[in-house]
């Protein structure tokens, strides 16, 4: 996927939606959804991070690439949307805390859910506490999931993990985003939270959850970290 | 003068050290003895390369620390002097409409989604409920070991008609029957499509080994099913009473 690399940056640079769209429509014939997710998108993400840090392009140009991978994500996931729900499937709700907009990859998090049979709910990002909680004591999910890219936003993790801890069904809580993969937050962590580095780890999870569940046991929820 | 130009101005010597703030950036940062402090952490690295260089004029994107806020995004630009051991810069804070703009695009966007949930739920519970009536209105009864009834009920369209399918092989593949009777005094009207799946019906339970009865067909559903009468060799009879009175005994 290297290869296509330079080519998907330009296309989402131009704001070329129909060929971004292409390129990855092509690497879909091989590849999976974690794959493209984990070594194209993301990547080309952080190489525009990068130009922005050498001063070749503005936050403007950054608008365009992440609408543009808005566009060609919700197109990895539209044949998932064509599987019916079913209520026993379980549930997992996902977000970006409060002034944090960045959103791409909890968008792939809520996808990758979905593929392995899960029944999602995505909330978007800047999603205040209060909203957040009302939700998950509507919804129940067994999962919650938020990103965190933004540095100084991390301060405000805790309260959020709090308030998730006392609700009565007890969701597993998972938190990643780039914040927790460059920084270290351990102290500020609670230890029965996961915190995810990337894709691939959370795919692993996901594979052994599926795993328990088929042979009936039911994981603890608020199993501790995998650090 | 300088202090009293309307924008930030800062000015730096070789180090970044700061020399001079005027009025307004005083108003602006916090104080601070280098430049590359009220610089954001991940800002410093792209904001030195470009000091370094010391080019006579430069403008950079970064993200500085205020006041008010720990992280805003702005336009920064310098001019070095001659000898490149002063540098003048003036910050020009990012529209920040665009920010609103963004956090609105960002709620509707929200909003958007919740209503596609919310439907796609409704839908969701709707297209069950269909199944499931469309799988009730054509119920399999097993009168014997060779012959099973299906009265079939309401109007037939081609969903219907899938569902009733999938009954009828499931069923069909299950026992070792012989005959199936296809009740349709419930049936209403026949939709084009519909008449298409009861020809596939036919022909796949014939490939079985197992031969279609039709009952009570109406006038109107049999002008409708003529182009096929021929071709399958359906038996029709009149009444259920009928059809049960004659595959029923001697079987
Ligand atoms: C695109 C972008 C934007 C877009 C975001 C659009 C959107 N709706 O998402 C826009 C232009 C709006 C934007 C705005 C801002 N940004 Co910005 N942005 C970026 C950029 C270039 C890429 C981010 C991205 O999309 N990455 C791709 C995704 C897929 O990667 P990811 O988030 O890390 O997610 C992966 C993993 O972490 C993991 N993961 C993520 N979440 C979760 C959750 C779970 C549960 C799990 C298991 C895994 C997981 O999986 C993902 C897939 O691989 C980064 C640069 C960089 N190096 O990251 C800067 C960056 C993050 N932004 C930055 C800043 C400062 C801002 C602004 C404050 C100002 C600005 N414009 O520069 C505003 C902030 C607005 C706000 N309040 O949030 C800084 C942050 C610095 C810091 N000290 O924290 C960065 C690092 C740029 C920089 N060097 O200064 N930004």
């Amino acid at each position: 996927m290297r290869n296509e690399l330079p080519d998907f940056v330009e296309a989402i640079l131009d704001g070329d939606q129909g060929k971004s769209f292409e390129i990855v429509r092509r690497l879909r014939d091989k590849h999976s959804r974690l794959d493209i997710y984990h070594s194209l998108i993301t990547p080309a993400m952080y190489e525009i991070g990068k130009l922005w840090q050498e001063n070749r392009i503005t936050v403007a140009d950054e608008h365009l690439a992440t609408g543009v991978c808005d566009f060609v994500l919700s197109q990895t996931e539209f044949d998932l949307l064509q599987k019916p729900l079913s209520s026993s499937k379980p549930k997992a709700m996902f977000f970006s805390i409060e002034d944090e907009w960045h959103q791409l990859g909890i968008k792939m998090v809520s996808i990758l859910f979905k593929e392995h049979g899960w029944n999602v709910r995505y909330l978007n990002a800047n999603l205040p506490l209060d909203h957040a909680l009302n939700n998950a004591k509507v919804w129940k999910p067994e999962v919650i999931g938020m990103s965190i890219s933004l540095a100084y936003r991390a301060p405000d993790l805790p309260e959020y993990i709090e308030a998730f801890n006392k609700l009565p069904s007890r969701p597993t809580i998972l938190i990643g985003g780039r914040v927790m993969s460059s920084y270290d937050l351990s102290s500020i962590i609670p230890g029965n939270t996961m915190v995810m580095k990337d894709l691939p780890e959370l795919n692993s999870w996901l594979k052994v959850k599926k795993q328990n569940r088929r042979d009936g046991i039911n994981a603890q929820p608020n199993t501790s970290s995998l650090h | 003068m300088l202090n009293q130009i309307p924008l930030p101005y800062i000015k730096i010597n070789s180090r970044f050290d700061i020399l001079h703030v005027s009025d307004r950036a005083k108003e602006e940062f916090p104080t601070v003895n280098s430049f590359l402090d009220i610089i954001d952490r991940e800002s410093r690295e792209k904001a030195k390369k470009t000091l370094e260089r010391r080019i006579n004029n430069f403008t950079l994107e970064l993200n500085l620390q205020t006041k008010n806020s720990p992280l805003t995004l702005y336009d920064v630009y310098g001019h070095w002097n001659g000898n490149g051991e002063e540098a003048h810069i003036i910050t020009v804070l990012k529209d920040s409409r665009m920010e609103k703009v963004e956090s609105q695009l960002l709620t509707l966007q929200k909003r958007l989604r919740n209503t596609n949930f919310e439907l796609y739920e409704k839908n969701e519970e709707l297209e069950e409920s269909i199944a499931r009536n469309n799988r009730l209105s054509a119920p399999f009864i097993t009168l014997s070991d060779r012959v099973a009834l299906v009265p079939v009920y309401g109007d037939l369209h081609e969903e219907k008609l899938l569902a009733v399918q999938e009954n009828i092989y499931d069923a069909v593949y299950e026992g070792d029957y012989e005959k199936v009777l296809i009740d349709f005094t419930g049936v209403g009207a026949i939709e084009k499509d519909g008449i298409h799946a009861i020809k596939e019906i036919f022909l796949t339970l014939d490939y079985m080994g197992v031969t279609v009865i039709l009952i009570g067909i109406q006038p109107h559903h049999a002008r409708q099913m003529k182009i096929y009468k021929e071709e399958l060799k359906m038996t029709c009879i009149h009444s259920a009473q009928e059809a049960i009175k004659r595959f029923l005994t001697g079987t």
